[in-house]
């Protein structure tokens, strides 16, 4: 497809941000992101393929608007819940979990 | 999953992560040790002074120069260099008549065995789309001013065949020993956005 | 489930798409091809600045997975692959910023021969 992706040649992005220069993962998130999806490929859950083609079709604006890293959490959370890995339900309950718990350690 | 309310705001991305990944530990699909593994060893393990002793090493080996040329793949596995985006390695050498540069334009495919983790900018919009339309002009952004009696030639990594490029040897560093070499060669100078430090530079 | 102590043998050997086929590839070094034009809606590896422009094989990677067939279900399909050289002025006419090239992967489904018969 001739997604947003598909960016060579596209003008108007501007110059290079070469103060941009980070190779280390910036937080504990993209660490994790950048692993979870490695062991999930290892696992066998989805293939790299259909990795790359589910970032293909984030919306325009968001792929544009967000991190590499966002791109793979994206396409992590596709792919496992469409394959049935998880559900969208558990999914959701286990954030809404982890958002009380860390709202509880705040107040 | 439905992406229609994907408006999520930025804290949460810590959160979705570890959602994901706790479930996954639950559900037997990923070993937690392992996570904390490949962070180390993406990390701490892989990076570009690996790529900087296979150029030193070509500089000084013109047997393993030629062979590197030749096989690249087989030339890294030989000196213990394989792996992940790594499989199918090819070296692509900087001469007086050829400058070479990669990029991945479709998402940022980049040879991790031999310079790890790529920078952010090599991932970004703006290189991934110019390097291949106007690669004069982004290398002049890195302070590269290439010649017209010079080819640019810009390497599209779109399938598993990983590129790395051999720089020029700098003047001025004959006899060097393959360590002091290596410290002269940056990590652009191997995608190809920069050149090897000056050997009055170390 | 790949165990942590299996990690670092996993990383080292990576995850080749290299594969055997049982046809003998269509093109050789030198050949003069022509990307297709059949616009696809769902994943390729063919970017859209290189479609249907003339290039030159200049070298040939063996068979790999088609990343078109695997992301789509449809299994490896594993296809013969091709080194190819766009010339600059080929792909941006006069909007090339001087003289060069662009070198992509290409499988043998993207392309066509570019003799003119």
């Amino acid at each position: 497809m001739r997604s947003i992706a598909d960016m060579g040649g596209m003008q108007g992005f501007g110059p290079v941000d070469r103060a941009d220069d980070d190779t280390r993962f910036k937080a504990e998130w993209e660490a994790k992101t950048f692993a979870v999806n490695l062991l999930s490929l290892a696992a066998g859950c989805f293939n790299i393929d259909e990795s790359r083609y589910s970032m293909e079709n984030m919306p325009p604006a968001d792929y544009l608007t967000t991190s590499y890293f966002e791109h793979w959490l994206y396409s992590l959370e596709d792919l496992l819940i469409s394959k049935g890995v998880l559900t969208e339900e558990e999914y959701r309950a286990r954030i809404a979990e982890l958002t009380e718990k860390e709202a509880g350690h705040a107040a | 999953m439905s992406h229609d309310d994907h408006t999520m705001p930025p804290s949460t991305l810590a959160l979705r992560i570890k959602a994901i990944e706790t479930l996954m530990v639950e559900k037997g699909k990923i070993d937690p040790g392992a996570v904390t593994e490949i962070v180390d060893i993406f990390q701490n393990k892989l990076g570009p002074r690996i790529g900087a002793g296979v150029v030193a090493r070509a500089w000084s080996d013109p047997a393993f120069k030629a062979r590197l040329l030749e096989d690249g793949t087989q030339a890294l596995k030989d000196m213990g260099v394989s792996g992940l985006q790594g499989e199918a390695m090819i070296i692509l050498e900087n001469t007086p008549q050829v400058h070479n540069v990669i990029v991945c334009t479709l998402c940022s495919c980049y040879p991790w065995t031999v310079l790890g983790l790529p920078p952010t900018w090599y991932k970004s919009a703006p290189y991934r789309s110019r390097i291949v339309i106007e690669p004069r002009s982004v290398l002049a952004e890195f302070g590269l001013d290439i010649s017209n009696d010079r080819e640019v030639r810009v390497f599209d990594s779109n399938a598993e065949i990983r590129y790395m490029v051999l720089p020029e040897r700098p003047a001025g560093t004959e006899g060097w020993s393959e360590d002091r070499l290596a410290a002269l060669v940056t990590r652009d100078s191997m995608i190809g956005t920069g050149v090897p430090l000056a050997a009055s530079a170390i | 489930m790949l165990p942590k102590e299996m990690v670092a043998i996993a990383i080292a050997t990576g995850a080749p798409t290299l594969r055997a086929i049982g046809t003998a590839p269509k093109f050789k070094v030198g050949d003069d091809i022509m990307t297709t034009n059949d616009h696809v809606s769902t994943h390729t590896r063919l970017p859209g600045y290189a479609r249907d422009k003339r290039g030159t094989v200049v070298g040939y990677e063996g068979a790999h997975v088609f990343p078109d067939a695997h992301s789509a279900g449809r299994g490896e399909c594993p296809d013969h692959l091709y080194r190819v050289r766009f010339d600059s002025e080929t792909l941006w006419g006069k909007g090339s910023d001087g003289p060069g090239a662009v070198y992509l992967s290409l499988w043998e489904s993207y392309l066509v021969s570019g003799d003119v018969s």
